[in-house]
């Protein structure tokens, strides 16, 4: 049976340090604060719960130390979360959680099945092999044998990104941010992974850059339909992008609808401010 | 063709080997005494033994007369001796409390118990080349007695059990597992403090010192520690009788210990035990101060870790060991003809390919 | 200053200087040998072991020397090679520490040595079943020019995960228009791990392949020994559209025994000529004394 969703995550929590009784009390949007006042342990995320649907793309939007980041991070494997689970659509038909795989399988996961775009492009790229190179190294992953195949493909989706074909055998610390970023985009999109996690894509670019990378997030939306979910501190980034939209604060879920919805009509307090911020 | 690679091996070895020999011998056409060596080049055959990792000074003597003073060689020679001996016991972990003391400093305190005891030091001592070592006879009205020290060394509380009387240090980890054995299972990352400590009690000396250096002048994961206290003397060497199964002494070895306090940059604002030093711990064979006091400084760097060079691991602990580091630079003296033949035959190839296609291009242009 | 045989003549001093056949004691060559075992029970799989200190620098073939010694019986017939060579300096050195501390016949005709130690070449005559080829191996991680860290290397091993070596071939395509690492070319042995055959030339990886005789690896600084037993596939990381090649002498004949299609030995000579000799002595000689094709 296919599940309706592409990635399901269940209760998903993150915690930094040792724990004691009084962490849940001391820490949340009702507390202000991510970390336990007693015995010091940050409370990165708790209790977070999504699906997502084919083709759709998901917003999560809050401050920084709300917890957004680290919800991706957990996603890609990067971290092991303290809590919950989460299930891929193409990971064992969606039965088994992915947090149990065993390494192979996460390196699987991490090559093939999803695609984690850093706010850093540092993060994702090796800055000192060409950006053919980083893209190659996904491909070669998937035992992609000829160098013109990997050649054509890297091309191919340097176009897409709009990265000049000329800089394919050019190293990415030599690029631009926005360049960078975008030779980022080309990497994670090679394998065309089911799920595509962007943390902060835009974050300390130009602005003129900025819309640039939007539209072109845009466009692999509307022609490849890949399922997304969009890390912002920007709520203009996600009402261009996201169809569903979750507000987070301290760790916490304070709100989630459609993206409309929820900045036509904002419930929480955290929420009406950002919204009002926003105009 | 006149190449000796080619032709003649062994006669350029035995004719390399005769020169050599002539060295040691020299114009006097007999070798250095290797006890008058292990008396008064004492800390030249103690680096030896530390850095060759066997406690024998009289065969230590002998490497280093054959080395021609070559320290790095000597201990090479030392070390490949070692292979060639059964292990026939380990030895019985020795309290260095016991250790019978001839030189005791604490920089820590202006006065601990015991108080400080120089010993044979240039600590204080202005350097200043002394001519008169070159004169015959100089030093004939000089009657004092070798052993300076006649009387029983004394034995003294460390300065280390002051602080944890106080709580301020942890007690030692007294359940501490089988430690493991370099010499017979190579290490493995993340390495355990035994094989940590291990392979820098046989480090490089030049090398340890400029590791520690590094690491005080920034390089470290903090700016500097106290030296608690650092001791040259003589502990107890005691392996279990074969058949009472009885600690028995069967010698004493020579060591220079080092015991540093930190305090760790690491600690949560919000922990919740009570503050302790960390205790950086140095032994080495022989009378070797810096590099006692570097491996007390590199014990802490490592246990902390970190992003500077001097923290991490694998960058030290893979790189100091003089005889590995010395062997493997050395190496590329040795012939290469073949490698080199398959890289110059890609660097002409590709040099072929580069003409043949400027040659194209020129006459396209055409 | 002495060769071992002169100490162990002179007796040093009473009671020291006398050294057990094959020089190592009985129990690390033992140690040595189960770490063999285990070698060829997983096909390039590297194995730690507890190198000793040898009296031959870490470096100058530690590995490959303690491997012979430990495999060595009264038995056996030994060859010892460096680049091709039986007269070379280092390999008289390494082959004097073998005889002397054994007693064991030598030859350099490869088809008479039962144990045939090398350093950077495999010769020309093919292995045959019961002979063990044993190298020196400078740096047994085939990793190491994408990743300094052993403790990476090993969990990348232990996956599998051979990607960034791929991505190192790639990038070198696109710098160099073709795959140019020339010496120690990194290999796939039984389909399992990567594996770097120490550095001999591209012309003698082929001869790796399904082989007759079996291929101990020993790297003594870094302590690790592997193998690729007989019959195993081993096969060079390329690309379909730039495969693997070996160097090519085309027109070049041995100025000594007229061999063609052998690795050759390039030399300058004293008027500035450039003249070509087989780089396997060995083989060489045998031509010149009749008995080889």
């Amino acid at each position: 049976m296919n599940s309706p969703w592409v990635l399901r995550v269940d209760g998903l929590g993150k915690r930094y340090g040792r724990g004691c009784g009084l962490c849940s009390k001391n820490t949340g949007p009702l507390a202000g604060a991510n970390s336990c006042a007693n015995c010091g342990s940050i409370l990165a995320c708790t209790n977070v719960s999504f699906d997502l649907l084919p083709g759709e793309t998901l917003g999560i939007v809050g401050e920084s130390g709300s917890g957004k980041s680290t919800v991706l991070r957990c996603l890609f494997l990067d971290e092991e979360p303290t809590w919950g689970s989460a299930y891929l659509s193409g990971f064992h038909r969606g039965e088994r959680d992915i947090f149990t795989a065993s390494p192979p399988e996460r390196r699987e996961l991490r090559a093939a099945t999803m695609g984690l775009a850093y706010q850093n492009p540092g993060a994702g790229l090796n800055l000192h092999i060409t950006a053919g190179g980083n893209i190659a190294e996904r491909l070669l992953n998937v035992r992609v044998r000829s160098v013109a195949e990997i050649r054509d493909r890297a091309g191919y989706l340097l176009r897409r990104t709009e990265v000049p074909h000329d800089r394919m055998d050019d190293i990415p610390a030599h690029f631009s941010g926005g360049m960078q970023q975008r030779v980022q985009l080309a990497k994670v999109m090679a394998n065309n992974p089911s799920v595509l996690l962007l943390d902060e894509l835009t974050t300390g670019l130009d602005v003129s850059v900025q819309a640039g990378v939007l539209d072109l997030v845009r466009e692999l939306q509307e022609q490849l339909h890949i399922a997304m979910v969009v890390v912002s501190h920007d709520l203009g980034v996600i009402r261009l992008l996201a169809g569903r939209t979750m507000v987070m604060k301290d760790g916490q879920v304070v709100e989630s609808g459609l993206t409309d919805q929820v900045l036509e009509d904002p419930h929480h307090p955290y929420t009406q401010l950002l919204v009002a911020s926003m105009t | 063709m006149g190449y000796t690679a080619m032709q003649g091996g062994l006669s350029a070895i035995k004719a390399a080997e005769d020169l050599v020999r002539r060295r040691t011998l020299g114009r006097r056409r007999h070798a250095l005494d290797p006890s008058e060596v292990a008396e008064k080049m004492s800390l030249g055959v103690d680096r030896v033994m530390s850095e060759g990792g066997l406690y024998d000074p009289a065969a230590a003597a002998v490497a280093l007369v054959q080395a021609e003073g070559d320290l790095h060689e000597a201990s090479f020679i030392v070390r490949a001796y070692r292979s060639t001996l059964p292990r026939i016991a380990y030895s019985i972990p020795t309290d260095t409390g016991e250790m019978r003391v001839l030189r005791r400093i604490t920089p820590a305190f202006q006065f601990a118990p015991g108080g400080q005891l120089l010993g044979a030091t240039r600590d204080y001592t202005q350097r200043l080349l002394d001519w008169r070592i070159a004169e015959p006879g100089s030093f004939a009205e000089d009657q004092a007695e070798p052993d300076a020290c006649r009387a029983e060394p004394p034995v003294f509380t460390r300065i280390a059990d002051l602080l944890r009387a106080e709580g301020l240090l942890p007690a030692p980890n007294e359940s501490s597992p089988e430690p493991d054995d370099i010499t017979r299972s190579p290490i493995v990352f993340p390495a355990s403090r035994s094989a940590r400590l291990q392979t820098l009690a046989r480090a490089e000396t030049g090398s340890i010192t400029a590791f520690g250096y590094s690491s005080m002048r920034g390089y470290g994961t903090f700016a500097h520690g106290t030296v608690a206290e650092l001791r040259v003397g003589l502990i107890p060497f005691r392996i279990r009788h074969p058949y009472t199964g009885q600690p028995v002494k069967v010698g004493e070895v020579q060591v220079t210990e080092a015991e540093e306090f930190t305090i760790s940059p690491h600690r949560h604002p919000n922990a919740e035990d009570v503050e302790q030093f960390a205790l950086g711990y140095g032994l080495v064979f022989g009378q070797n101060e810096r590099k006692a006091i570097a491996m007390a400084m590199l014990d802490r760097q490592l246990a902390e870790g970190g992003g500077a060079m001097a923290s991490q691991e694998e960058f030290v602990l893979m790189h100091i060991d003089g005889i590995e580091a010395t062997g493997f630079v050395e190496h590329l003296k040795l012939p290469h003809y073949v490698e080199f033949q398959s890289i110059l035959q890609g660097m002409r190839r590709r040099r072929d390919r580069h003409a043949a296609t400027t040659t194209e291009r020129e006459a396209a242009l055409v | 200053m002495s060769s071992v045989a002169t100490l162990v003549a002179q007796n040093v001093t009473p009671g020291r200087g006398a050294y057990n056949f094959g020089f190592l004691d009985e129990t690390t060559k033992r140690e040595v040998r189960r770490a063999l075992l285990k070698a060829v029970a997983l096909p390039g799989h590297q194995i730690p072991f507890g190198s000793r200190e040898m009296p031959v620098a870490r470096g100058w073939g530690t590995g490959g020397i303690q491997v012979t010694l430990s495999i060595l019986g009264p038995d056996d017939t030994v060859k010892v090679i460096d680049q091709g060579a039986d007269e070379g300096v280092n390999a008289w050195n390494i082959r004097r520490l073998v005889t002397d501390t054994s007693g064991v016949p030598t030859t350099t005709d490869s088809r008479e040595a039962t144990i045939i130690q090398t350093r950077h070449r495999i010769p020309e005559t093919p292995l045959r079943d019961g002979q063990v080829l044993v190298f020196q191996v400078p740096m047994p991680e085939p990793l190491r020019m994408v990743e300094p860290s052993e403790r990476k290397t090993r969990a990348m091993h232990a996956q599998a995960d051979y990607s960034r070596a791929w991505v190192y071939l790639y990038e070198d395509v696109v710098r160099r228009g073709e795959i140019s690492h020339a010496t120690g070319y990194p290999v796939m042995v039984a389909g399992r791990y990567l594996l770097s055959p120490s550095p001999i030339p591209r012309w003698d990886v082929p001869k790796l392949n399904m082989a007759d005789g079996l291929y101990l690896f020993g790297a003594g600084r870094e302590k690790r020994v592997y193998a690729i037993p007989p019959h195993t596939e081993v096969v060079p990381i390329d690309f379909e559209d730039y495969p693997f090649y070996v160097e090519s002498f085309p027109d070049r004949k041995c100025q000594k025994c007229g061999a063609e299609a052998v690795y050759m030995n390039e030399v300058v000579l004293d008027d500035g000529r450039h003249a070509f000799t087989c780089s396997d002595s060995g083989y060489c000689d045998s031509r010149l004394t009749g008995g080889v094709e």
